[in-house]
């Protein structure tokens, strides 16, 4: 079972850093923080230990249905459904992930566990996505995929507080709440979510 | 007794291909709200071209006349070539690189079969075909490779006896069947790359090679191009999924082996369909994407099997 959910979250990852679509791209981001909220399930029936389980709902509670829906409602508010021109095309958007999800898995070829791995690929892929578009829900979404790897990472590790846990979580909720509002607001004032536009504000 | 068995196999894969072709239609019929016809329409149609003779222009050559024969002979050699439901490691036919030159005839013949017509649409179906195959062939090679790194071996057969002992698979090999799922889309031009129903001058792929020829020869194409698909998602179950797969000639087995590999044919087709009456065809120049991230998902899959 944890191998189909590692490798939704890994065809998720490589498939998000190409996608054009803002609308494919939050359905991408809420399949691949199921999968991960579906791993923490599969990891706290494997071991027992209740901080799973919390890690399970909060991912469940925030990741799925909160946060697709700020970002849901700022595409509708802003009307920006698509991304036009690309600072990195999609083709080399994807063959450059895969190229750096096999050296992921080849520098760290050590490890034993899979889902440190993947942690790794989801912050690059994240990277790519930051770095490759222009408009602001874009990287937003590129920030959150690499919270995602943030927290697979903390997954594979050996038992961290709860404490960690919960300020991951809140931190990134509080950080889409922003940034829908911020997003929101940049669209009214300057008419346009490139972040381009951005150093205007110099003035 | 084997080879005779082998020899069944094949030939009911030829015998129920026309079905299978029916069931997709009615599938997509049944997901958009109206009645589709019979399962067995295929046959009938099938056997209505065959009736017909053959129309052919002034200024094509005799390309247009081996064409057909050719590509439907290339499909019918396939089908011997690859396990069905019974399989028991054999070693003297059924090495991959045979198929997909086999399966290359098949496109290199229609290609030129569209040039042959001296019409423009023909061209265009032809550049387009080469455009995609470009980008398509590839993937299939890198997914030989990984198929050959996991198993050690280039015969189909064998790598189906390896992996129909699987039970438990692992990430580089789900990674590399979803790799193979769009390759199936890409080369049997199935519906994010081309629309097999549209007869629209200027996106069609497959049927622009197609479009000046008719009767029986019209007949003999549609027949291979719809061999090509069941070859194609045989080829999927059987390398990727093989479970249940018979291994020996017991008759429980080969008729377990027999539902099963029909139940799943028929999801595939049913994922097919589904994939089909709910996406648009993407523009032309986007289908380079859609190719390289299969080519990035099988590149994965090779690195991870091997670290």
């Amino acid at each position: 079972m944890i191998e189909i959910l590692v490798s939704l979250i890994l065809i998720s990852g490589i498939g998000m850093s190409g996608f054009r679509r803002v609308n494919l791209l939050n359905r991408g981001f809420e399949l691949q923080s199921l999968a991960i909220a579906l791993v923490c399930l599969e990891k706290g029936n494997a071991t027992g230990e209740y901080h799973y389980y919390i890690l399970f709902f909060l991912t469940l509670i925030t990741k799925v249905i909160f946060i697709p829906f700020i970002i849901n409602r700022s595409i509708k508010d802003t009307k920006k459904t698509r991304e036009t021109d690309l600072i990195l095309s999609g083709h080399w958007s994807y063959i450059l992930s895969g190229i750096s999800v096999a050296l992921c898995f080849v520098f760290l070829r050590g490890f034993s566990d899979y889902l440190f791995k993947v942690g790794c690929i989801l912050i690059i892929t994240g990277t790519i996505l930051m770095m490759g578009r222009k408009k602001a829900i874009t990287q937003m979404i590129g920030l959150l995929t690499m919270e995602n790897g943030i927290v697979l990472f903390e997954i594979s590790m050996v038992k961290m507080g709860s404490i960690i846990e919960f300020g991951i979580v809140f931190e990134m909720l509080i950080l889409a709440l922003v940034m829908g509002v911020m997003v929101f607001r940049i669209n009214k004032t300057f008419d346009t979510i490139n972040t381009d536009y951005l150093s205007n504000l110099k003035e | 007794m084997k080879y005779f068995i082998y020899s069944i196999q094949s030939l009911t894969l030829l015998m129920l291909t026309p079905l299978f072709i029916g069931i997709i239609k009615n599938f997509k019929a049944a997901i958009r709200g109206y009645k589709g016809f019979s399962v067995f329409q295929p046959y009938f149609d099938l056997k209505k071209l065959c009736g017909k003779g053959r129309v052919i222009s002034k200024s094509s050559s005799f390309i247009t006349a081996i064409t057909p024969i050719l590509c439907l002979s290339a499909c019918v050699t396939v089908t011997f070539l690859i396990p069905v439901f019974f399989n028991d490691g054999n070693s003297y036919f059924g090495n991959l690189f045979i198929i997909i030159f086999l399966l290359g005839i098949v496109k290199f013949l229609s290609s030129l079969l569209g040039l042959d017509s001296a019409s423009t649409f023909g061209g265009m179906g032809s550049s387009r075909e080469l455009f995609i195959s470009m980008f398509a062939e590839p993937i299939m090679f890198i997914l030989v490779a990984f198929l050959y790194m996991e198993t050690k071996t280039f015969n189909i057969f064998s790598i189906t006896l390896i992996n129909a002992a699987i039970l438990k698979y692992n990430i580089a090999h789900i990674i590399a069947a979803i790799g193979f799922a769009v390759l199936i889309m890409a080369e049997n031009a199935r519906m994010p790359v081309d629309n097999p129903e549209t007869h629209l001058e200027l996106t069609m792929i497959h049927e622009g090679m197609i479009l000046d020829i008719s009767g029986r020869d019209l007949a003999l194409m549609e027949l291979a191009s719809y061999i090509k698909l069941i070859v194609f998602i045989t080829m999927f179950i059987n390398c990727f999924f093989p479970l249940g797969i018979a291994s020996s000639l017991n008759i429980v087995s080969i008729c377990v082996s027999f539902i099963s590999y029909i139940l799943k044919v028929l999801g595939i087709l049913v994922v097919i369909s589904i994939i089909e009456s709910n996406m648009a065809k993407f523009r032309l120049f986007r289908i380079p994407e859609l190719l390289s991230a299969a080519f990035s998902l099988s590149l994965v899959a090779i690195v991870i099997n091997y670290f």
